[in-house]
């Protein structure tokens, strides 16, 4: 009976209620999948295409498992998990901010991220625009760039920001135009080179 | 190429933006890995009560705790004073999770509801009948021989059997049954009565919503209502011979039931309704919607009124007068828009805005394939 039902159909809460109390891991990994991508899009923004950017990915799915049953149903399940990926980035950049470094050729993940659509002169542009982008993104500090990718990326409104980073709000507000600041700064170079 | 173009604050908006619409793809077999990895770390219910079982027990491992560092105790010290922790427990003074097991039958004397229970959770198993079971916000009353699987503060699931609900209203109280169906619950008094893939529900007040799990075909059941579901997705709400079978329960004592003026307007209005003086509690429930604490349960309520005279413009517009209500329930939100957009459709109001602000706000509810064809429909 349970193998009959469509689980792609089934909404979050429902998913995590059959993995949970049904013990159904095709459940889990429906709900696992449904948000995997954007998981990772979010982590690999903030951190950069590092060696640790997978675990991280890895360790927000498990965090996400670990705090499964405290979520109340009383906002959407993709706010809560978002919550635990940005939760759980920001701690892994605390832990290995000392050693961020990144290789220049990494950051042409976010690169892979767009379609493959045929090139012609406009998605070329894009393509040497988001590049370019990306590569000044890198030399952010990592607080700089978790607050930029949080507000100008994901959308994230900065009270929400705030909260998530138990920073106030003028602190993450300033640091975002630093970041953009610096980011314009960067990009004017590189276009003058 | 872009070097020739000057970057400005506009592009780099516009990077952002495109950055935001980007969603890259990994491989099935990736996600599968993360997906094995964490369900591994999965809180799940069975444990968190074995967990929560086990909390009676704990005084060992406290004695273990506090007296080990503090008297140097060896390893086989601790042992005997764990040996002895564990033989007072035999003496009546805990009692073992055994105590209300499973397929043990119960002496009509031995109600769990009269025991000092506090911690400890109920066993699953088969109840016989008469037992009664008392849960934080939520009491069962086996009516005949019901299997319980699993017996949780807010989640119930039954394998057969039938057994009278009393859940307080504004729980999030589910039901699982047979993984065939399962029975939402919006604060309610009801009965479930299942065996040969049969469910028949009967609500005596508040909602209940169930949902075939299957064909995830969602029906809500108000107050006074009784209905037989199957798992094939079809119930017998139309059948002349059920119908008559499940005729609508009569009111009964609720005619001598006096208003009491220190209540909330919500109280009184479900009062006057239980008196039969439906005018009086449509004027109460909308005292309660402009000045109470509860408007959505007594926008819930005022809605039903309207349901049972088919008035569907007024449930149409109140649906849209009280939208800010709507949005603060956390309870009704959901079932107050379904009923909404429905109104909506069978008062001809062509719009069908509440539909489609329901679509975007639930896209993927149970519900949402159904809002669709009406909006399709249209």
């Amino acid at each position: 009976m349970k193998n009959n039902i469509d689980l792609k159909n089934l909404n979050d809460n429902i998913l995590l209620d059959l993995a949970l109390k049904e013990r159904n891991q095709k459940a889990w990994t429906e709900l696992v999948a449904r948000y995997y991508g954007k998981v990772a899009a979010t982590v690999y923004r903030i951190m950069g295409q590092t060696p640790d950017s997978a675990d991280v990915v890895q360790e927000v799915f498990i965090e996400m498992a670990k705090a499964a049953n405290t979520y109340r149903q009383d906002s959407a399940f993709s706010t809560f998990l978002y919550r635990i990926a940005v939760n759980t980035t920001y701690r892994c950049i605390q832990r290995i901010s000392s050693r961020v470094e990144e290789s220049s050729s990494d950051q042409e993940f976010l690169m892979q991220l767009r379609d493959q659509t045929p090139d012609n002169d406009e998605s070329l542009i894009k393509k040497e625009r988001a590049k370019m982008v990306n590569d000044a993104m890198k030399r952010l500090s990592p607080d700089k760039r978790l607050v930029l990718v949080l507000y100008e990326i994901e959308g994230i409104p900065l009270k929400d920001i705030s909260a998530m980073l138990k920073q106030p709000v003028q602190t993450v507000w300033s640091r975002i135009n630093q970041a953009k600041k610096q980011l314009c700064g960067e990009l004017s170079e590189s276009i003058e080179k | 190429m872009l070097s020739q173009k000057k970057m400005n604050p506009e592009e780099l908006e516009k990077c952002f933006a495109e950055e935001r619409n980007t969603v890259p793809e990994f491989s099935r077999e990736e996600i599968e890995a993360a997906a094995e990895k964490s369900f591994a770390f999965l809180p799940f219910a069975e444990d968190t009560e074995k967990e929560e079982k086990n909390k009676t027990f704990s005084f060992t491992a406290f004695f273990e705790k506090i007296f080990r560092p503090a008297l140097g105790l060896s390893f086989a010290a601790i042992a005997v004073i764990i040996a002895v922790v564990l033989v007072k427990t035999d003496d009546g003074n805990t009692l073992p999770e055994e105590t209300v097991a499973v397929n043990k039958p119960m002496p009509p004397a031995e109600a769990i509801s009269d025991r000092d229970e506090s911690a400890l959770p109920i066993a699953p198993g088969t109840k016989e009948s008469g037992t009664e079971i008392k849960l934080p916000k939520a009491e069962i009353k086996v009516l005949a021989k019901t299997d319980f699987k699993r017996i949780s503060d807010t989640d119930i699931s039954m394998e057969s059997g039938k057994a009278k609900f009393d859940v307080v209203t504004g729980t999030d109280f589910r039901i699982t049954v047979d993984s065939k169906f399962l029975v939402r619950v919006l604060g309610t008094s009801f009965t479930l009565d299942y065996s040969d893939g049969k469910l028949s529900a009967e609500v005596f007040s508040g909602l209940v919503e169930v949902v075939e799990l299957r064909s995830r075909k969602t029906t809500s059941l108000p107050a006074d209502t009784k209905q037989l579901f199957t798992d094939n997705g079809k119930n017998f709400e139309g059948s002349n011979e059920l119908r008559k079978q499940f005729k609508p329960k009569k009111e009964k004592d609720n005619k001598n039931s006096i208003l009491t003026p220190g209540q909330s307007f919500l109280f009184q209005g479900r009062e006057a309704l239980k008196a039969g003086k439906t005018g009086a509690a449509q004027e109460l429930f909308q005292m309660e919607i402009a000045h109470g604490k509860e408007p959505d349960k007594a926008l819930f309520e005022l809605v039903s009124i309207y349901e049972t005279k088919k008035d569907y413009a007024e449930i149409a517009a109140l649906a849209l007068k009280h939208k800010s209500v709507i949005k603060g329930s956390k309870v009704y939100r959901e079932e107050l828009m379904v009923k909404g957009c429905i109104s909506q459709k069978k008062s001809g109001d062509k719009t069908l805005s509440i539909c489609r602000e329901y679509l975007q706000e639930f896209p993927r509810s149970f519900r949402s394939k159904e809002i669709k064809e009406i909006i399709d429909e249209k």
